[in-house]
């Protein structure tokens, strides 16, 4: 029988065994589907080889056009920002809670420190008269000298209200805090609070931090002359969440 | 899952999400003079219908992330007077006839009137994103603001180049090149922001806007790529006017089919054809077309790339929403991958 009426098996296509299955599958080795596959290639201009060429360019094309348009707004948005952010992921609900609450804290805080503002005054008529510390009314006397401004900073990571009344000897300087208390007394004492004049005007810094972890409830106390003892005024913080 | 299972969900939550945009979107419609000639327009393609697709898609994307459907409402009722105030653009722009079943509104009080009603509504369309504060607070309502400010920008752009297509009888547009127009025309308003702007709101900003970004463009062009069908398959129910891209000359996957696998001959006929204006084209020259694009099956062509987009949409929102708890609105939003292309 001559060579050419014998039976001729082709070359194998491989020579030794498999031994990386994932090899045998298309998208092995992981979850990516056809679409992940578009994505990346498409991202990185690497062309695809399928069957079916035509179907593929449809969604791989897709996928160019958008990738495109991604890269193309954060290169413009690069222009007008790009000053990092010191975000984190948030890793479970209660972080989520605190994130939310902090936004908060920073869009209701405005809004407080208007409306005390308003609420503070001075009214000599309240003063309580003692010997020696009589109040005397100046006949050109102005709104500046019954009157202090009052910036308030709260150190909380939960929503808080502050109530403060204050009655002020304009000549005292030394206001202080002498612990806020709860009905409840099984609850701590809110303690840290000051009241510290500013050095360049006449205005006064109240501080109150609250641990994070401090029962929620209405913490009150008194304000007092540092010199004197004299009661100045009172202050109320409720805690929630 | 079945056609009628998809379809009742989605026309449900379609409703419902529409009925409480609408009753909220009446409250920002002036009730005051001078009604004739502006108010009572404002009012007329609001109240024409609508399939309310994108303000659901806004609040849906919210309530994935478990926001109250207040919290997105106003964005919501901003989304749909721009989608209004656009339409109305449009509508003079393509000359078209016939909106939702009824005259465009040109049609009814002239082109000044109208271009005048389109330009309020869209101004309008800043109340509630203002008004927004009060719902989300200041900085995500900045933040709304800023996409709405990028979505005019690419809405604008794709526009233009749908126009300045037809106005310069481009005759080399691709695949590519529609895509993108798709994209920037229809998507970032129909699609893509409604469902960023509810992702910021429901996640307070933490989401991941690109991964909508990619959702909402093969959402979106899926639905234009329907929409053209439609334009060129679609029965009475269609609304609209039954060949007018043809008539209006406008440059759909299915004419770029035709233009692609014609000979010589047919390619030039079809670039001078379409080189006149809507006026001056003729039934005759229309009814060539759609021969055109029998021939060469651009429907089936675009009905293909459609349906491949949609489900990359699937793929997408599956990626996305793999950690989102399961709820009606997560199956709303995923069971919307094959709706924009089973609607008729």
């Amino acid at each position: 029988m001559s060579d050419s009426k014998r039976l001729r098996r082709e070359d194998p296509a491989r020579s030794g065994p498999i031994r990386n299955f994932s090899g045998l599958y298309q998208w092995s080795g992981s979850d990516r589907s056809p679409a992940d596959s578009y994505q990346s290639q498409a991202a990185n201009g690497i062309p695809r080889h399928r069957q079916d060429a035509s179907r593929d360019e449809g969604v791989g094309l897709a996928y160019r056009v958008i990738e495109k348009h991604i890269r193309d707004g954060k290169r413009n948005a690069e222009q007008f920002n790009s000053q990092p952010y010191t975000t984190r992921a948030v890793t479970d609900g209660f972080q989520e809670i605190l994130e939310r609450t902090l936004r908060f804290q920073t869009e209701l805080l405005p809004l407080w420190i208007e409306a005390l503002s308003s609420a503070v005054r001075i009214d000599p008529a309240q003063r309580p008269h003692t010997p020696g510390t009589a109040w005397r009314q100046e006949g050109n006397s102005t709104a500046s000298r019954n009157s202090r401004a009052i910036s308030i900073e709260i150190a909380s990571v939960r929503p808080v209200q502050v109530s403060l009344d204050l009655r002020e000897n304009p000549e005292s300087s030394a206001l202080v805090c002498l612990g806020l208390r709860a009905v409840d007394e099984a609850k701590p004492p809110l303690n840290g609070i000051s009241l510290t004049p500013e050095t360049t005007r006449d205005a006064l810094t109240l501080r109150i931090p609250i641990p994070d972890a401090h029962p929620p409830g209405i913490y009150s106390g008194v304000i007092v002359d540092g010199n004197t003892g004299e009661t100045r005024g009172t202050l109320s913080v409720r805690i929630t969440g | 899952m079945s056609d009628c299972t998809t379809s009742t969900l989605v026309s449900t939550v379609l409703r419902e999400y529409g009925e409480v945009t609408r009753t909220a979107l009446r409250n920002y419609l002036p009730d005051r003079e001078p009604r004739r000639y502006l108010y009572d327009l404002l009012a007329d393609y609001p109240q024409r219908g609508g399939k309310m697709m994108r303000p659901s898609l806004c609040i849906a994307t919210a309530r994935l992330f478990g926001a109250q459907i207040d919290q997105a409402l106003r964005t919501a009722v901003a989304i749909e007077l721009l989608h209004n105030a656009l339409l109305i653009h449009d509508d003079i722009e393509d000359g078209s006839e016939k909106r939702r079943g009824r005259p465009t509104l040109h049609v009814l009080h002239g082109v000044p009137l109208a271009l005048n009603a389109g330009d309020t509504l869209t101004l309008m369309s800043l109340r509630p994103l203002l008004d927004n504060r009060a719902a989300v607070g200041d900085r995500l309502a900045l933040r709304i603001i800023e996409e709405a400010e990028r979505m005019a920008c690419e809405c604008a752009e794709g526009q233009s180049m749908e126009l300045g297509w037809r106005h310069y009888n481009a005759t080399g547009i691709g695949d590519s090149e529609y895509l993108e127009m798709v994209l920037k025309k229809t998507c970032w308003l129909a699609t893509i922001f409604p469902i960023r702007v509810g992702a910021l709101i429901g996640s307070h900003g933490s989401a991941d806007l690109d991964a909508f970004l990619r959702f909402g463009f093969f959402l979106g062009a899926a639905f234009q790529i329907q929409d053209d069908l439609l334009n060129l398959v679609g029965d009475e129910r269609y609304g609209k006017e039954r060949d007018g891209d043809l008539w209006e000359g406008k440059r759909t996957l299915m004419l770029i089919q035709a233009f692609r696998e014609s000979t010589s001959d047919e390619r030039e006929r079809l670039a001078a054809v379409l080189r006149g204006s809507r006026a001056e084209r003729s039934l005759e020259e229309v009814l060539w077309m759609r021969s055109l694009i029998e021939k060469y099956e651009g429907t089936g062509y675009a009905r293909r790339l459609a349906q491949e987009l949609a489900g990359a949409a699937l793929h997408e929102f599956e990626l996305l929403s793999a950690e989102l708890p399961n709820s009606r609105d997560k199956t709303f939003l995923e069971r919307m991958a094959t709706w924009v292309i089973e609607r008729n």
